[in-house]
């Protein structure tokens, strides 16, 4: 969608917008305002691009931007997006098209904004499907991971399932700790800041999960790499590097095993009472 | 790669504290403050005091108990091997519930931590 809004945030014009929309009777449209209310509405906004004005034409095409949305709904092709997503993009698609729209080109405003409408929506269902795309691939390749250290620690001569669930459960983590929060850039001034609390000790962990990295064998290295930094799955990594799929599986494990070694705290915890 | 020294002594515990909450609230509550005051005066006990705390807040009757204790045992190996000083982490807890939903994700993993809930709640044995 480009520069809507560009110096607003979506969720302050959407709440300004629909605040603008609710004030109006639904089924008012464009054509039950007197022409020259409408008139005088685009000369205030053409005047000053004043954001009130704004809001007011927003409110007067409210409609309009629901129509598109619902035509965009009824031709849809997956269940996987609701109509008030498709709503909502439709309504910043419209705000769009009024900061654009220049009457001075002679085009209805509706003509022009429909296009501009429909392609907020078509580009809002390609962000969302995006987005759920991108959720399955990570549940896949944290299923895969989960498969492969399922796998590993029965091969070894682990018995109790307490045992095995705690030798997963760390590869695991530091599976997580390899693919969130940028655990695996160095300069951590170049990832986006995070405002959450975090603690030296957790600075550090990262520090020498980095470090630690850098020693492993290459291809440990270019496995780690290619799973948690490429996103690749191990069919993949292994098709790139000419090795079998289990001996991919098999590298990752014996990564995930330095790695989880390296960020070992320094003594034993004593749990009893 | 675990070397994670005595598990054994961590599943006794948490099997223990889960049986002593169903004790009569009362004995239950002054037990709790006991373990907790005792344990608050030794510096290399904070772990085991997290447990006793964690197990102390599930309820006997709550459907999600063995879940919830799974949950306290995930989080003590985790903190064991990463260093407890991680306690207090927002990350550190996401990293948790990521790890326990990847665990009940995959089938085998599912069966095998059904067997460990079995295992915490069955009532405690001399180990």
């Amino acid at each position: 969608m480009g520069g809507t809004s560009s110096f607003v945030p979506c969720s302050e014009v959407l709440r300004e917008t629909e605040a603008a929309m609710s004030a109006r009777n639904v089924n008012d449209t464009p054509q039950d305002a007197p022409a020259c209310d409408l008139d005088l509405l685009w000369a205030r906004y053409a005047d000053g691009h004043e954001i009130g004005a704004r809001n007011a034409l927003a409110g007067r095409y409210a409609e309009f931007a629901r129509m598109m949305a619902a035509q965009a709904y009824g031709r849809r092709t997956s269940q996987d997006v609701e109509f008030d997503d498709y709503l909502q993009y439709a309504r910043l698609g419209l705000i769009e098209s009024i900061e654009r729209y220049d009457p001075s080109y002679g085009a209805k405003f509706e003509t022009y904004a429909a296009i501009r409408i429909n392609g907020a929506i078509l580009n809002g269902l390609e962000s969302a499907s995006e987005l759920h795309e991108q959720l399955a691939a990570s549940r896949r390749r944290v299923a895969e991971r989960t498969a492969a250290l399922r796998a590993a620690s029965t091969a070894g001569t682990r018995s109790d399932v307490f045992d095995r669930l705690a030798e997963i459960a760390i590869g695991l983590a530091v599976g997580f700790m390899l693919e969130g929060s940028g655990m695996f850039q160095e300069n951590e001034q170049a990832t986006v800041p995070d405002n959450t609390y975090s603690s030296v000790e957790l600075r550090q962990m990262r520090r020498r999960l980095h470090d630690t990295i850098a020693q492993l064998p290459e291809r440990q290295r270019h496995v780690v790499h290619a799973h948690y930094v490429q996103d690749q799955a191990f069919e993949e990594i292994a098709t790139a590097l000419e090795l079998s799929r289990g001996r991919v599986s098999q590298l990752h494990k014996e990564a995930l095993s330095t790695l989880a070694a390296r960020l070992k705290a320094g003594q034993d915890v004593d749990f009893s009472f | 790669m675990s070397a994670l020294g005595p598990l054994n002594r961590l599943v006794a515990t948490i099997a223990t504290q889960l049986a002593q909450t169903g004790a009569s609230c009362g004995a239950a509550t002054a037990r709790r403050k006991t373990h907790v005051g005792a344990h608050a005066a030794a510096p290399r006990r904070d772990l085991a005091t997290l447990i006793a705390l964690r197990v102390n807040e599930i309820d006997r009757d709550d459907p999600q108990r063995g879940r919830k204790a799974f949950r306290v045992f995930l989080e003590a190996v985790l903190l064991s091997h990463f260093g407890e000083q991680l306690i207090n982490e927002p990350q550190f807890h996401q990293l948790v519930d990521g790890v326990h939903d990847a665990l009940e994700a995959d089938p085998q993993t599912h069966a095998m931590v059904q067997d460990a809930i079995a295992a915490l709640l069955a009532p405690p044995i001399q180990r």
